[in-house]
């Protein structure tokens, strides 16, 4: 009875200020404040959250930090040791190269096309409509562009360049309906053009690779490059990846294949501008 | 005494939960602190501090978290006082049962915060209700040896030569 009495004081008060303190909270919340208590234990504990805080994300950060680091020293390892085999190729290909051009020398082989780099151009322009894709470029004024010079994005074919005046010129991308460009899948050596592919909703930008001669090895994901044929363009510029074949029923049939161009032609803003010199 | 103790350990226990590390939450929740040191509070202790440290808890827990305090208040001293005056005497000196006791405590914090909340409010789920409870479960191990040496101390103050276990 006594403990009954002793805790029936108290569980009294507790009521009657957990009431008073919900009713305080519901006024001020529709006044759209706090109420002084909560506004006074935020005080008094807010110090102790932030603390509690801070410590709790050290201590998560140096967890994490011990547990990613022995992958994180793998990962290294494993970069160095990449880093130091293409070092080793760099040098064989140096190498290799050197000795190409002195085969082709004493063979009396013409030595490909030395590319330099004019500079960086801006798209300042570009011709509206799906089939017609050109641009003019402008370049830092102490360039003078010319005629077929090639523009690229991250070392891949972007055009060309068709009528020059200076610093600016109109260049006509691989997209256009009345481009085309002879071409080379990189692993099958098979060749042939490429055109605009007809565009169409829903789908980016595509070229169309028609077979031109001989057997044909053309596969999903084969890269296809310059092929050199016709001189408009150096030998070995990336254009783009193989993503679909179509064969044409019949023997004999034509083969041709879709590409996806490596550059985003949609969105590109600057292009490097190369010129060939020394070509035959 | 009763008072002021049990205004320090929610106080704690309310900071360390406003505060609780987000990857230290288990698939979005946390173990619920100021719950599991009420209940295992009353446990040990007895329904006087089950009841002031429901109503601490509710206190500093709603000003922290920004919980109204009516859903609070109602089941945080429910909670502290039904621990109190059911397990005090059966089941305090178990860790174990303590522990269990803390989970189911929480299950039922959250039944009436769904009663008087509506459940998209809160973010109040079932699955996410069982997480919490096994969490707190967890977390309530620590919350029990501290109460437990706390009221050895008490005891053994009282009168040297008892001991609480």
């Amino acid at each position: 009875m006594r403990s009954g009495d002793s805790l029936l004081r108290p569980a009294a008060v507790l009521v009657l200020l957990a009431l008073v303190l919900t009713v305080a909270q519901h006024s001020a919340w529709k006044r759209g404040h706090r109420s002084l208590p909560e506004r006074v234990v935020q005080r008094i504990l807010s110090p102790g959250v932030v603390l509690f805080s801070r410590a709790g994300t050290a201590v998560g950060d140096l967890g994490f930090s011990l547990v990613s680091t022995a992958r994180l020293r793998r990962e290294n390892r494993a970069l160095r040791e990449e880093c130091s085999q293409l070092a080793a190729d760099r040098v064989r290909l140096a190498e290799i190269a050197a000795e190409n051009a002195r085969l082709r020398r004493e063979v009396g082989c013409p030595l490909p096309p030395k590319l330099i780099r004019l500079g960086v151009v801006q798209v300042i322009a570009r011709t509206p409509g799906p089939l017609r894709r050109r641009v003019t470029v402008r370049a830092a004024s102490d360039v003078f562009l010319a005629k077929d010079d090639v523009l690229l994005e991250g070392g891949c074919l972007a055009g060309r360049v068709i009528n020059a005046n200076g610093p600016q010129a109109e260049a006509v991308l691989l997209v256009d309906s009345e481009h085309a460009v002879a071409a080379v899948d990189q692993r099958s050596r098979d060749q042939g053009m490429l055109y605009a592919e007809a565009p169409a909703a829903g789908r980016g930008d595509l070229l169309r690779m028609d077979k031109l001669v001989g057997r044909c090895d053309l596969a999903p994901g084969d890269i296809i490059i310059t092929s050199g044929i016709g001189q408009v363009y150096p030998k070995g510029l990336p254009i783009g990846r193989v993503v679909a074949v179509t064969h044409s029923p019949g023997a004999g049939g034509a083969v041709s294949a879709l590409v996806k161009p490596f550059v985003d032609l949609d969105r590109a803003e600057f292009f490097s501008v190369v010129r060939s010199v020394g070509a035959p | 005494m009763v008072y002021l103790g049990s205004a320090l350990i929610t106080a704690v226990a309310a900071v360390v939960e406003a505060a609780w590390a987000p990857w230290l939450f288990w698939s979005g929740e946390r173990p619920e602190l100021t719950v599991a040191a009420t209940v295992v509070l009353g446990l040990v202790a007895g329904p006087r501090w089950g009841l002031s440290c429901g109503f601490f808890a509710a206190l500093f827990r709603g000003a922290l978290l920004r919980e109204t305090y009516g859903s609070l208040f109602v089941a945080m001293m429910g909670l502290g006082l039904l621990a109190g005056a059911g397990g005090h005497r059966v089941i305090a000196r178990r860790m174990i049962a303590a522990c269990a006791s803390a989970g189911i405590g929480i299950l039922m914090f959250r039944l009436v915060m769904a009663l008087f909340h509506p459940a998209g409010e809160l973010g109040l789920t079932f699955w996410g209700a069982l997480r919490a409870s096994l969490y707190s479960a967890v977390a309530t191990v620590p919350i029990y040896l501290l109460a437990a040496w706390g009221q050895e101390v008490a005891l053994r103050s009282a009168s040297p030569g008892l001991r609480w276990r």
